[in-house]
């Protein structure tokens, strides 16, 4: 599937991560930015994390943007869902 | 551009993550939030927010709320001690799934939300606990402030915070338990400060109202020095002055005192005595004003402020630890030389008087019945139904008290100076005048007995002494005692 609208979820609250999704152009392939309060070290972590979602919800094309503020995986991976289901119209509350 | 959220829609959708109910709550607490502040963001406003850092479930209970909303004063105190000012109309504070919660617009302010921010983080620099508190700042834009600085773990104080979040380094119930440890220790810490404070402040007024209450016989008063010569209103004020400051040291002294035996603190306790003695005589151009009234208030301040801390403080027991510290005091400090040279005159009424001659001294070994007994019923009654203690109001029951006191007193002061003939008229007519306290002659029964003390050149003022201490061991009572 491939996101149709820009999306966000998630808040700038200590432990929580904000995630913006913008759509992009069909066989762009998937691009991952991630700014963190958290060190360099979890980068890797994170974008696995997030990668995991959207393996499991079968995002391909996306550009995806996560400002973390020290969120735990669980946290993260619920962010990431619901920001792509903004972003492809099945959830309420996008753009 | 603007975003719109909708804060219900994250509920029903956990299709990967199989999202814990507890998390989705969170996250949902969390975006209300998030929410709050974008409502205060649309009035172009820098918002400040306050929430307490607690590891794992739940975010707040009554432990971590009473102590939210101390901080909470707290750092309100501090943005105003900095003129940082908050809009107290859209202030929101409250308690939800993701703890204790205050969010406030800064209004008309000077500073930059940079400079705001760098004041919320000395505020959490200079707190006790500090590390718990967190306090954001978001600029006009809805962009967090950041410092850049890194704050390190408050558990193993070793690595970034950051990091051990994201390792869970540490065990939540050990955290958590370190927390409500440190929580603890700081609210103990406050407890103490409040009730020094309080114990400080009873002692001053004891000696302010003592030496206020107007007449009285052959003491000194507001508008007449009795049988003195030597001191006058004035002089009690600036002695008074200067032992607040000592009272201060033993309220301190008395409830952090740790020790088995609380005789251990009896040569610091003497020591701080002699410190105020000097302190006394330095104000009062070397005038005794408070001598009595030194050893009587040190002793029930640091017995009142460790019984206090223990949170064990009675009447009864209060009496039963001043006479254990001081156990056979007469035989001890009367019976025997203590003092090089000539007898005291304490030494010379005991030898005279016996068991009526023992001063002071007999009066705290009997576990001060002149107080417990005597004036602390009269203050009860006076003074219980009374919300505000007002002059009149002070006046009419400490001069009951005082009466009951000198009725009852054998005045070592009074028996060396003027034998023994005259204390017990001086009790008899203290007697009588307390009788007919309520009836139409008081006020004349009253005048004859203070001009009885004048002519006589009487000073009861060991009685004052004990007055002053009941007023303290009222107020403590009234107070700092919770009743039951």
């Amino acid at each position: 599937m491939t996101p149709k609208f820009k999306a966000q979820a998630g808040t700038f609250e200590s432990s929580d991560i904000m995630v913006l999704i913008e759509p992009v152009a069909e066989g762009s392939g998937r691009q991952v930015d991630i700014s963190s309060t958290v060190m360099l070290q979890f980068e890797e972590d994170l974008k696995a994390c997030i990668n995991q979602v959207l393996d499991v919800m079968e995002i391909e094309n996306v550009h995806l943007i996560a400002k973390d503020k020290g969120a735990l995986t669980p946290t993260i991976k619920a962010r990431v869902e619901t920001a792509v289901k903004r972003s492809l119209g099945i959830q309420e509350g996008t753009l | 551009m603007l975003i719109r959220y909708c804060c219900e829609s994250i509920q029903t959708h956990v299709m990967t993550t199989g999202m814990d109910k507890s998390i989705e709550e969170l996250l949902l607490a969390k975006d209300r939030r998030r929410d709050l502040r974008m409502q205060r963001l649309e009035r172009g406003c820098v918002t400040l927010s306050f929430n307490l850092n607690i590891p794992g479930l739940p975010k707040s209970n009554d432990s971590f709320h009473a102590f939210f909303k101390t901080c909470l004063v707290e750092l309100k105190n501090y943005l105003l001690a900095h003129r940082i000012v908050t809009n107290k109309e859209t202030i929101h504070c409250e308690t939800d799934v993701a703890g204790d919660f205050f969010l406030a617009e800064i209004v008309d302010s000077d500073y930059t939300a940079i400079q705001i921010k760098q004041v919320c983080e000395s505020f959490e620099t200079n707190h006790p606990v500090g590390r718990l508190l967190d306090v954001d700042v978001v600029d006009e834009k809805g962009e967090p402030v950041s410092s850049g600085k890194a704050k390190t773990c408050f558990f193993c104080n070793n690595a970034p915070a950051i990091y051990c979040m994201r390792k869970q380094a540490h065990d939540y119930a050990a955290m958590r338990m370190k927390v409500e440890l440190e929580i603890s220790k700081y609210q103990e810490q406050r407890k103490r400060e409040r009730i020094c404070k309080q114990l400080v402040i009873l002692a001053t007024q004891s000696l302010l109202h003592e030496v206020a209450l107007t007449p009285k016989p052959g003491l000194v008063d507001r508008f007449d020095e009795g049988s003195h010569t030597d001191m006058d209103f004035s002089t009690f004020l600036n002695s008074t002055a200067a032992l607040s400051v000592s009272f201060q040291k033993i309220a301190n002294f008395g409830y952090t005192f740790s020790g088995d035996d609380l005789k251990e603190a009896l040569p610091k306790l003497r020591l701080i005595g002699l410190e105020m003695e000097a302190d006394m005589f330095a104000e009062t151009n070397g005038v005794n004003t408070h001598k009595g009234a030194i050893f009587l208030l040190g002793f029930s301040i640091f017995v009142s402020a460790h019984l206090l801390s223990e949170d064990s403080f009675t009447n009864e027991k209060f009496v039963s630890v001043i006479q254990n510290m001081n156990g056979d005091l007469v035989a001890r400090e009367l019976g025997k030389k203590l003092y090089l040279g000539k007898e005291t005159h304490g030494e010379v009424c005991y030898r005279r008087f016996g068991k009526k001659g023992q001063g002071i001294r007999g009066e705290i070994q009997a576990g001060m019945p002149c107080v417990f007994q005597k004036a602390l019923p009269v203050l009860h009654e006076r003074f219980d139904s009374e919300e505000v203690l007002n002059d009149k109001i002070l006046n009419k029951g400490l001069t009951h008290a005082l009466l009951a006191i000198i009725s009852e007193n054998d005045d070592s002061n009074i028996l060396y100076r003027k034998g023994e003939e005259v204390l017990e008229e001086l009790k008899a007519r203290a007697g009588v005048c307390m009788q007919k306290d309520e009836g139409e002659n008081s006020d004349s029964e009253y005048e004859a007995l203070i001009d009885f003390c004048n002519d006589k050149r009487i000073s009861p003022g060991g009685s004052a002494d004990l007055l002053a201490v009941s007023y303290f061991m009222y107020g403590v009572n009234r107070n700092l005692v919770k009743r039951k």
